[in-house]
């Protein structure tokens, strides 16, 4: 696959950065592979200051990928570079970089202001009392700083994960799947919090497996899929390739037969099959059938009795983009 | 403030042991040699000679061939096993810090819970055991050559941990196969024999005719202490520079 520079273009929060300058991270044809399961495999790409989605089904890779620009992980083939030198094996770069891991554990006896001030100290800074202090307050902890980490919410637990991850303030923050187990409020926080911190001009990778979390917040996603790079750009292109892509519907009606013939009529349908449990119908592209559906079966006077996307998985839309 | 990095991690590493179970069992495991050496001391009615055989058997047998191992076991391998485990290794791997002194600390972490375990069992044991006998230097001399034997057991199941899974078991056959069955069998053995080198030294320091407790001399326990205490711990902090975090850790 060959090298993409993705940078964002240039959106009110995020700073212009030419494109082969300054990338705080780079992957150079990197694949990793555990035995002889191919988990990584000829990744490329490079990431400048902004949020960028890591987007992709569960067992993608993508946690890999984190690893190996966390410097876990050594990757099998290929460079995985931060500020320009190899993750693997240089501790050094920690300076600038902040992990906040899918795991959940953290140590359940310290408390959020103890965690962040070990952090702190570990990263050897000058003042790690003051350090630990503005972390909490950046990820709004402050009331509960004096409390056990083993009490924590599951949101409040993640915003102490990131205190620890940011309380050196590094240039590049990671986050793998920090969303998980959020509820709304928690997760809007969480947005706001991490928008704060691309606007100072932090280089932020996200990794998800849901499209929709990286709204209003990624301009950037990378795309994912057993391995392999499938598709990068900005978030709402890659939004329009997973819904306008062939879909399938299940539909019952009161009138199965002529609503059949009536959505035969428009463009965007390719097939119909009649059949006992409804009509199956297969179209071109999502959003037209959708507002047609409603307005056939009005015209038509039939009742829908309901309306089932089939192939809805995951799964099926990353396999889709894959083949593309 | 000088040293809060190695404070820092020594001081989560025994946070991480004294709140597990583990603590707990090892100090049941401390507490048997005293209650022992009490049931002894009753028993062996003032005879000196006895006295001195019965505490001299409790050491070799008990607290040098099965205590300390066992604790020193338990300790050692949960320095590093239990983050790993859970997955907050991260949290000390992801720091700017050199790993030879992730290593050095965890090492001494470990031996001082070991010996914070040990000594003060080893030292009620012996002065238990040898009330009313005239037995220069044995309490002391017992406790020292078990704290040192602490040290050397953790920097060898601290590089046990870091190179296998199966720590926990790879150190159990160490002690039980090689230390107990081989060493007895082939007087080889015995210079490669943490046990051997804690007994040794204690035979050094102990000025009261005993039973021999160990057929190392001295200064071969010595030099051969130094060179495996050197040699686990190059070995755990090489092991760390390439220690992998994968998905499934």
């Amino acid at each position: 696959m060959s090298v993409e520079t993705l940078n964002p273009p240039a959106p009110a929060a995020t700073p212009a950065q030419g494109p082969a300058r300054g990338a705080a991270v780079e992957l150079r044809n990197v694949s990793h592979w555990y035995g002889n399961v191919v988990a990584v495999n000829d990744v490329s790409f490079s990431l400048g200051p902004g949020i960028t989605g890591l987007l992709g089904p569960n067992g993608a890779g993508k946690s890999t990928l984190l690893h190996m620009l966390a410097g876990f992980l050594a990757p099998s083939a290929g460079e995985v570079l931060v500020d320009g030198r190899p993750a693997w094996k240089n501790p050094q770069m920690y300076r600038s970089l902040g992990l906040v891991p899918e795991r959940e554990a953290v140590y359940p006896y310290l408390t959020g202001y103890e965690f962040a001030l070990m952090n702190a100290r570990l990263h050897g800074l000058p003042d790690p009392e003051g350090a630990a202090e503005r972390a909490i307050d950046v990820v709004d902890l402050r009331a509960a700083m004096h409390r056990r980490i083993g009490g924590y919410s599951k949101g409040m637990r993640q915003r102490a994960k990131i205190a620890g991850a940011l309380v050196h303030e590094p240039r590049i923050l990671l986050l793998d799947e920090p969303f998980n187990g959020m509820d709304p409020g928690q997760r809007m926080h969480m947005m706001e919090l991490l928008r704060g911190l691309a606007e100072q001009g932090k280089t932020i990778l996200i990794s998800s497996h849901i499209l929709e979390e990286l709204h209003h917040l990624a301009n950037n996603v990378l795309v994912v899929v057993a391995g392999r790079l499938a598709a990068s750009g900005h978030f709402r292109e890659i939004r329009r390739l997973m819904t306008d892509r062939p879909h399938t519907f299940t539909l019952r009606s009161s009138d199965d037969r002529r609503l059949a013939a009536a959505l035969m009529a428009h463009g965007s349908v390719q097939g119909v099959e009649l059949g006992a449990a409804g009509i199956t119908v297969r179209t071109a592209e999502r959003g037209g059938f959708a507002a047609y559906l409603p307005r056939a079966a009005r015209e038509a006077g039939i009742t829908l009795l309901e309306v089932r996307p089939t192939d809805e998985s995951l799964e099926s839309v990353f396999s889709y983009l894959v083949k593309r | 403030m000088r040293h809060s990095v190695e404070l820092t991690l020594g001081r989560l590493a025994v946070r991480q042991f004294l709140g597990s179970r583990r603590s707990l069992w090892a100090l049941v495991l401390a507490a048997i040699p005293v209650l022992l050496a009490l049931l002894l001391q009753a028993e062996a009615g003032g005879d000196p000679r006895e006295a001195l055989d019965d505490i001299a058997g409790l050491y070799q047998v008990l607290i040098v061939a099965v205590l300390l191992p066992i604790v020193a076991l338990v300790v050692g391998t949960s320095v590093f096993g239990a983050e790993v485990d859970d997955g907050t290794i991260t949290y000390v791997l992801g720091k700017p810090v050199p790993r030879w002194r992730i290593v050095l600390t965890r090492i001494v972490a470990a031996g001082l819970v070991t010996a914070a375990v040990l000594v003060p069992s080893t030292l009620a044991t012996a002065v238990i055991g040898v009330r009313g006998v005239d037995a220069p230097g044995l309490a002391l001399g017992f406790t020292a050559a078990v704290a040192v034997g602490s040290f050397l057991y953790c920097a060898l199941f601290v590089a046990l941990s870091l190179s296998t899974r199966r720590a926990l078991v790879a150190g159990l056959v160490y002690v039980v196969v090689w230390e107990g069955l081989l060493s007895n069998t082939f007087g080889g053995s015995r210079a490669l024999s943490i046990r051997q080198y804690t007994l040794s030294i204690a035979d050094a320091l102990v000025e009261a005719k005993m039973n021999t407790l160990s057929r190392l001399d001295v200064d071969t326990a010595l030099v051969m202490a130094a060179v495996v205490a050197i040699l686990a711990t190059v070995h755990a902090i090489r092991r760390l520079r390439v220690f992998e975090i994968g998905e499934a850790a």
